[in-house]
């Protein structure tokens, strides 16, 4: 009698601890892991495919779908005022025009960061990359004297800067296109500010603008793409809650002629594609344009010290990314990058 | 050798342990679970190392990876073995991995190919 | 003496032909959708028991090394080692429940030792394959391996009287 008792007991108490660790467990992993609940909305403009992602924002409204809006309606009036290579056909006349005051703080930084790279990346890139046309799909080589005759035109001495406008001197053409989408994810960001949301992910093209977090305790994570896969592969992440990020990489606008390949990125004092052992640049720092501009300016240097000087003086950090699969990170990413596919070699300066 | 007469059917310490590994595997179960969402990664690994990673849900059109003695087809928020080089297939046969924590193994290729939910995705590519 | 021992090698004889012929047939099962590929019953377990309850701890091993090379010829070398492994685990595990324990009741080493051969092949298989990845499968093999514990448990004590009879046998024969 007594030991039945004693065994129904037993299991009695089994059972009631086993329903309140249950209870428990249940409510930790439901606070700590549920993600936030997530609104997008999908848009196109300076030819890519902008995306505006926010985590948690329990208002009614769609901003977000707000955003991209208004990113539309910025790239389509920035082709109307400036050059954009990027874009399919630029609605540009070629007279000067006014910009407003960021535009023309993004336009001096690009210029000042450019004029750090031997010539090799400009604004005035215009006649050379309209040359090159690489968004008409029509993938010709231009002929070595028109080549000629666009780089003389290249140099951004001849763009001059006033406190309401930008002209440029001398027939050289401002081409925005490097540092348009930058621009744009700072746009994105004031405007996410001003409409109190604490966490979110746009991204126009390639540039990102990430902030918060998409779970308690998770900071939003930023793939690099795997310049060997297709635009779903991943060779590492980023976490972070506040940066904006941007890549240049030779995988994107590419052709291939007489068993020569050619990408978009040109070196302003060749007229042609960049060579090197670089595949792509990823660089994070705290502006849109910025990034932007530094992505490029690092993909026509080249990795070295002259590079790692430019991104520490602009207080920015790269991902290194070689033809033969080494990774290589500045020193501020040592704790926050994280290599995801192991066929790459990461190392850090 | 009457080992026999000394064991009895079932006892109360049998229960118990019933039940406590019932408990441990719904615990286990729970968690893969309440990891479902439309996020999921799906990792290739070979040899204990990671060849592959892949955001399922940014995946439009499916595709295949030939790694020789495997063929991995990948499709938007499924992963699967369609082939492999070993006696019993037992890879293949299971089938579609579409949540988070399925897991496909092929001991003989060592191969493992696994999807992980929110956890381990990259929430957008720079590229 | 020579009697029990040739009693005996016939006793192993026919528990290893049994055993294998279990196997073989289990192999022909076809997978379940909801389970994984490849988890079977284990009704080969009921000689295991068998041997490891009235024979001792070698007759055990030796039934598990058997279905080892079984699984080596038929199904090849990574299947040979995970079924060694678990097959040893298992035995071993039955033995020292058989022998060493009151509390434990049959169903329970039953299901003990169905979960430790699971555990033994899920230990193999993580360190050919490289990958924590493979333990994902664990909550289905212990349901898995609790409901085939079960079945194979109460097989065994059906079959307890028949099996009582063998044993007589041997002993007294010597």
């Amino acid at each position: 009698m007594k030991k039945s008792k004693k065994s129904k007991i037993i299991i009695s108490t089994v059972a009631v601890i086993a329903v309140i660790a249950l209870a428990v467990v249940g409510f930790f992993v439901y606070k700590n892991k549920m993600p936030y609940e997530e609104k997008s909305a999908i848009g196109f403009t300076m030819g890519s495919v902008v995306t505006v992602k926010s985590f948690g924002n329990k208002n009614a409204d769609s901003v977000e779908k707000d955003v991209v809006d208004a990113l539309e309606s910025y790239g389509s009036s920035l082709s109307d005022k400036a050059f954009d290579s990027s874009c399919l056909s630029s609605k540009f006349n070629g007279d000067s025009q006014a910009f407003d005051a960021d535009e023309i703080e993004a336009i001096s930084k690009a210029k000042e960061i450019y004029s750090k790279t031997d010539g090799k990346a400009a604004l005035t890139v215009g006649a050379l990359s309209s040359l090159w046309n690489f968004n008409s799909g029509k993938n010709t080589v231009p002929e070595k004297e028109k080549i000629e005759a666009a780089l003389k035109l290249v140099d951004d001495e001849n763009i001059i800067i006033n406190s309401d406008g930008i002209s440029v001197s001398g027939g050289s053409i401002l081409d925005v296109g490097s540092i348009g989408k930058g621009f744009a994810c700072d746009r994105a960001a004031k405007m996410l500010d001003e409409n109190g949301i604490e966490n979110a992910v746009v991204a126009v093209g390639g540039s990102i603008y990430a902030k918060g977090h998409t779970a308690p305790g998770r900071t939003i994570r930023v793939g690099i793409r795997n310049p060997f896969g297709n635009e779903n592969e991943y060779l590492g992440y980023i976490p972070t809650d506040n940066a904006f990020i941007s890549t240049s990489g030779n995988y994107e606008k590419v052709f291939e002629k007489d068993g020569k390949k050619y990408h978009h990125l040109l070196d302003c004092t060749t007229g042609y594609p960049v060579e090197g052992e670089l595949v792509s640049v990823t660089v994070i720092c705290d502006n849109g344009a910025k990034s932007d501009a530094l992505s490029t300016a690092c993909f026509v240097m080249g990795y070295g010290n002259e590079v790692l000087k430019l991104l520490k003086e602009e207080n920015a950090q790269a991902v290194f990314v070689f033809s033969n699969m080494d990774v290589i990170t500045t020193p501020g990413l040592v704790n926050s990058f994280h290599l995801t596919d192991n066929s790459f070699t990461w190392t850090y300066v | 050798m009457d080992v026999r007469m000394k064991i009895r059917f079932i006892k109360k310490a049998d229960v118990i342990i019933i039940a406590v590994l019932l408990l441990i595997a719904a615990v286990l179960l729970l968690t893969k679970f309440l990891n479902t969402d439309n996020k999921l990664t799906a990792r290739v690994i070979r040899n204990g190392e990671v060849v592959e990673t892949i955001d399922l849900s940014q995946v439009e059109k499916g595709y295949t990876i030939d790694l020789g003695n495997a063929k991995i087809m990948v499709e938007k928020n499924c992963i699967s073995f369609a082939d492999a080089d070993c006696p019993d297939k037992l890879c293949v046969k299971c089938g579609r991995l579409t949540h988070a924590g399925d897991t496909a193994v092929c001991v003989p290729t060592r191969t493992v190919i696994t999807v992980s939910g929110s956890k381990k995705t990259v929430d957008v590519i720079s590229y | 003496m020579k009697k029990s021992i040739s009693k005996k090698v016939a006793v192993f004889g026919i528990m290893g032909a049994l055993a294998l012929s279990l196997s073989f047939l289990e192999s022909l099962l076809p997978a379940l959708p909801f389970l994984p590929p490849g988890a079977k019953p284990g009704l080969a377990n009921i000689v295991t028991m068998f041997a490891a309850c009235t024979l001792g701890l070698p007759a055990a091993i030796y039934i598990a090394v058997l279905k080892a090379f079984f699984a080596l010829v038929t199904r090849g070398v990574t299947a040979f080692f995970m079924s060694l492994c678990g097959g040893i685990l298992s035995a071993v595990a039955m033995y020292i429940l058989f022998r060493f324990n009151d509390k434990i009741g049959l169903i329970g080493i039953s299901v003990i030792s169905a979960l430790m051969h699971n555990f033994g092949q899920l230990i193999v298989s993580f360190f050919l394959v490289g990958s924590a990845a493979v333990f994902g499968y664990a909550p289905f093999l212990i349901v898995f391996g609790i409901i085939s514990g079960i079945l194979t448990g109460i097989i065994f004590k059906i079959l307890l009287p028949a099996v009582n009879k063998i044993e007589i046998n041997t002993q007294k024969g010597g």
